[in-house]
């Protein structure tokens, strides 16, 4: 149990809609916010991977006119999210239906800004101004390929960073016809990802009882698609629409709250080009915990019933819960490494790194890391080389 | 060079095979309402407890399929019609699209089911709702046979064999005449 | 333990600002929405009870009070909707305040209904869907740790003239903030703070074991849980533990957000009925009839009752109890939780039906009455998502024994 603060706010204004059909229902939800009009955008790998067509579909019957534009490309937002507000203008829109991940769904964010607050730019919204409580509606549509920020309060482009709850989506509708199919590799990334987010803001600075609701879940959602994904637990036909609501609802966990060492590690080393940033967050996962949990910074019971189910944790004597933990996270590794060909690294040698190299990592915390969270970077990377215990 | 990005406009369609489908069960299922009330003295206790003239109606949203039906006397009903815009209507239950409306009529999420899964609308005075989702439930179990009703409710009830064989037969004619 | 349903909707608006100064920071959170000029809602037992006091003296003279109306009744009716928005537009306010249980900000929402869409007609706007824009701010603060209606997107107004119950559902109706202030529940008195906490817990063993729910709704419930077993008790013995009192007003909100997003099932439906019939306080009904709806719906859901043993007890009594003993002793809890706080109370907090008063000590609920709220109970609509059926016998039945204070005999449950 985390202990609750004597103070804390909580926020997140995203309604989930999960499971089967869950598209069709997003013209009641629209309707009931008043839409008449939305805007549907997809990224690229949205249109080949067949999302899109379902999601077009559940207009049917709704007696709404959509407008529609797909294989949008990412690479120089700024611009495309100039054309697409006047789109929105122009055409008379008046919500955004988001297909896609990672930078497309920051651009979709950065395009409902733009056409709710009228401002062009990212710095002219931001500077001196909160961002607006009364923002368009913003639906996502997540996918099983995904980095994790997606439903987040986190607004990324280039070096820059926003964040706000009113970024947040206010609906998002995992469906599994519209999560997408990804391979093995990118779903175990993806899951990586959201076990780091649900574990992480689980133990946060800022964590509450509500904020671990959504931590909680995403990290069990995680682990379970990451148990089928390593050949542990038998295999389910919806195991991409359970990564996908892993990592949605590892966003909403994040919140527009700090990312914390393990990310800023992970992007570091990810940086270098020889590791994703998902992968390195997952290798180093256990590291930093039980960096934390040295320093005597981490409540061990509540990270081993984080991790594993009531009969478990009750079973592990108090004393080597924490032990059971970071153990059971490597052994997790090991078998996604195992039933991977290697594709997943079990550690940071794995992925071809050298000891040098590893030296020469910059870690820098992360724009919107948490104040005095400096980290010993260079203990955690270390034994995350090598995947020595550090205790 | 950089692409434009193309607009389009869609109107989605409709789908009238499913349409049609919805029509028909909410149609028979509306006549056999009324059926019941004449014929099952547990359906002609729940439409006395109802305020008089009171009207509820099933079906789809948005403008898709209902039905309508109508307390009318003590302790029966009245099947009006499929026009939910042509009179108030006391209670509304309403699924909140087409595909909600199909799930539940090809009986693969029951009426629970739906309502767990918000899938369905109720509108209206929530007393009287549960009066007609009783006068639902035995309808259902009249029309369907025990496998399909079963799923559809929660309880399948130890009526006597007369109750069950006679009034259904009595209660498929009526909706199909329409008496 | 990760149950996933084959489709969920999951929702929690609502801004929780909790702790043991949030009073202190109304001002800054009305300045956020932009208001000046609240209008406080609450009634007279809240005014009463000098919380109002306490909350004025906390904002200081950061903020002008438009008006306090201190006369909400009981149930919410359109008569004092209409007066509160009366007095809201005569005394140009731009924002609401609730303070106080269910039906304050029920009248509230209401108020804010009328004053926001500048109608008279606020019946009008009842149903689904009929609101279609962002109201006036409104801000909730509860001042029992029990009913977690400051998470829920409904209100209920009565209409006397009309004899009706009109429900307004909305995300528009979900208030702008909920504030959690260990003060606010400082002086509550042992009954209501066992009735209250006994409440929160069925809203959160509920929601986990009935039909609506979620892994999320799931995730609220067992912190809910977690959070009124370990402090409940101790409250109830040491009433000024200002973080316990915290932690069960957070315990209450989780639960709200579960039973908001989950629903609820039978102990629910009979204790609607047993309130309206004999006019049993809400928690008191729960807290008696809680074992029961436990007991009759074992055979369906006894699996996921057994589950909240951990929550409950804890990792030692729930790795020493087999799992086919769980469920039972989960019951046998929530049985001993309300013995203790009838011995905290001297009898204050019954275990049973049967030990129910009015004001005048009179037998709140006489054994013939249970007909009446048979009745009652078949029309109330949180049955639907009970996972048993219950008829005119079985809601009988489970009343006998919720009168007497026997446990139920399961062989005369009948399995559908």
């Amino acid at each position: 149990m985390i202990p609750i603060p004597a103070f804390f706010e909580f926020e997140c204004p995203v309604k989930t809609h999960c499971g089967h059909r869950a598209l069709d229902h997003m013209p009641f939800e629209l309707r009931a916010m008043d839409v008449a009009k939305p805007l549907l955008i997809g990224d690229v790998p949205a249109s080949h991977a067949k999302r899109w067509r379902p999601v077009v579909n559940a207009f049917r019957d709704s007696q709404m006119t959509i407008g529609v534009v797909e294989e949008i490309p990412t690479d120089d937002p700024q611009a495309i999210v100039r054309q697409l507000a006047a789109i929105y203008r122009d055409k008379d829109c008046d919500a955004i239906v988001a297909v896609g991940q990672g930078p497309f769904i920051d651009m979709a964010k950065w395009l409902n800004l733009v056409v709710s607050t009228g401002e062009e730019t990212l710095d002219a919204i931001t500077s001196g101004q909160a961002i607006p409580r009364t923002i368009k509606p913003l639906a996502v549509i997540p996918s099983a390929a995904a980095d994790g920020y997606e439903v987040s309060g986190l607004l990324r482009t280039g070096n820059e960073a926003v964040a706000s709850v009113n970024l947040m989506p206010q609906l998002i509708f995992i469906d599994p016809r519209s999560v997408g199919q990804p391979d093995d590799i990118a779903m175990a990334e993806t899951a990586l990802m959201a076990l780091t987010h649900g574990v992480e803001t689980f133990f946060r600075s800022d964590a509450n009882p509500m904020t671990a609701v959504y931590a909680r879940t995403a990290t069990r959602l995680a682990l379970d698609a990451l148990h089928q994904l390593s050949g542990i637990g038998e295999r389910g036909s919806d195991l991409a629409w359970t990564v996908a609501q892993a990592a949605a609802l590892g966003g909403c966990a994040l919140g527009c709250g700090p990312c914390s060492t393990t990310h800023a590690i992970g992007q570091a080393i990810a940086a270098g080009g020889k590791i994703s940033a998902a992968q390195a967050a997952g290798v180093v996962l256990s590291y930093a915990l039980e960096h934390r949990a040295i320093a005597n910074n981490l409540d061990n019971d509540a990270l081993w019933g984080l991790l594993c189910d009531g009969d478990h944790y009750a079973r592990t004597p108090d004393s080597q819960r924490g032990s059971a933990a970071f153990y059971f996270l490597r052994s997790l590794l090991n078998d996604l490494f195992d039933r991977t060909d290697g594709q997943i690294r079990r550690t940071l040698q794995d992925a071809g790194l050298t000891r040098e190299e590893l030296q020469d990592v910059t870690v820098l915390p992360d724009p919107l890391a948490e104040e005095g969270d400096t980290g010993d970077y260079a203990t955690i990377m270390a034994h995350a080389w090598d995947g020595r215990p550090l205790r | 060079m950089r692409m434009e990005l193309v607009y389009r406009e869609i109107s989605p369609g409709r789908s009238y095979l499913k349409r049609a489908y919805l029509s028909i069960n909410l149609w028979f299922m509306g006549r056999a309402i009324q059926a019941a009330a004449r014929v099952d003295d547990q359906v002609r206790r729940e439409f006395r407890s109802l305020p008089d003239k009171f009207t509820f109606a099933l079906g789809i949203m948005p403008e898709g399929p209902h039905f309508i039906v109508q307390k009318s006397g003590v302790d029966s009903a009245r099947y009006i019609g499929r026009c939910i815009d042509a009179q108030p209507v006391d209670l509304k239950m309403e699924f909140k699209h087409l595909e909600a409306g199909m799930l539940t009529f090809t009986f693969r999420e029951n009426t629970p089911v739906a309502t767990a899964r918000d899938r369905l609308v109720v509108d209206g005075e929530v007393a009287y709702a549960c009066s007609v989702v009783r006068i639902l439930d035995i309808v259902q179990i009249y029309l369907l046979p025990k496998l399909v009703a079963r799923l559809a409710v929660k309880r399948y009830p130890r009526w006597p064999l007369g109750r069950k064989l006679i009034n259904r037969t009595r209660i498929y004619w009526r909706s199909l005449i329409g008496y | 333990m990760l149950h996933v349903p084959g489709y969920y909707e999951y929702c929690c608006r609502v801004k929780v600002v909790a702790g043991h100064d949030v009073l202190e920071r109304i001002p800054a959170i009305l300045e956020r929405v932009h208001a000046t000029r609240p209008m406080i809602v609450t009634d007279r037992g809240v005014a009463g009870a000098g919380l109002i006091d306490v909350m004025t003296e906390a904002m200081g003279d950061q903020v002008t009070i438009g008006g306090i109306e201190d006369d909400v009744p009981p149930d919410s009716s359109i008569e004092a909707v209409r007066r509160i928005a009366e007095a809201y537009r005569n005394n140009r306010c731009d924002a609401l305040i609730a303070v106080g249980g269910g039906s304050v900000l029920d009248t509230a929402k209401g108020a804010n209904i009328m004053v926001s869409e500048e109608t008279d007609d606020l019946m009008a706007f009842s149903g689904v869907g009929t609101l279609k824009r962002r109201l006036k701010p409104l801000i909730a603060i509860p001042t029992t740790a029990g009913t977690g209606s400051e998470t829920t997107l409904v209100a209920v107004i009565k209409d006397h003239e009309r004899h009706q119950k009109m429900p307004f559902i909305s995300y528009f109706l979900l208030p702008d903030a909920a504030l959690l202030d260990s003060r606010m529940t400082l002086t509550l008195p042992p009954a209501i703070t066992a009735a209250t906490g006994m409440d929160a817990l069925t809203h959160a063993v509920e929601a986990y074991t009935c039909l609506a729910k979620n892994p999320l709704s799931d995730a609220n419930a067992v912190s809910a849980i977690e959070l009124i077993a370990k402090h409940l008790l101790p409250v109830m013995k040491q009433p000024e533990d200002r973080d316990g009192r915290l932690a069960l007003a957070v315990a209450a909100t989780l639960a709200g957000m579960a039973f908001s997003n989950a629903m609820v099932g039978m102990v629910h439906n009979i204790g609607h009925a047993t309130g309206a019939v004999c006019g049993v306080p809400h928690g008191t009904c729960m807290a008696i009839l809680l074992p029961y709806g436990l007991e009759y719906n074992q055979h369906r859901n006894g699996h996921l009752t057994a589950e909240l043993l951990l929550p409950l007890e804890g990792a030692d009594t729930y790795a020493r109890t087999p799992r086919n003993q769980r469920a039972q002793r989960v019951i046998a809890r929530v049985r001993e939780m309300n013995q203790s706080l009838h011995d905290i109370t001297q009898g204050q907090h019954p275990r049973c039906l049967r030990e129910t008063y009015d004001r005048d000590g009179n037998a709140a609920v006489p054994f013939e009455r249970l007909p009446d709220i048979v009745a009652a109970a078949k029309n109330d609509p949180a049955v639907f998502l009970n996972p048993e059926d219950l008829d005119d016998e079985d809601y009988r039945m489970v009343l006998e024994h919720a009168w007497a204070g026997t446990p139920l005999d399961c062989t005369r449950i009948k399995r559908g």
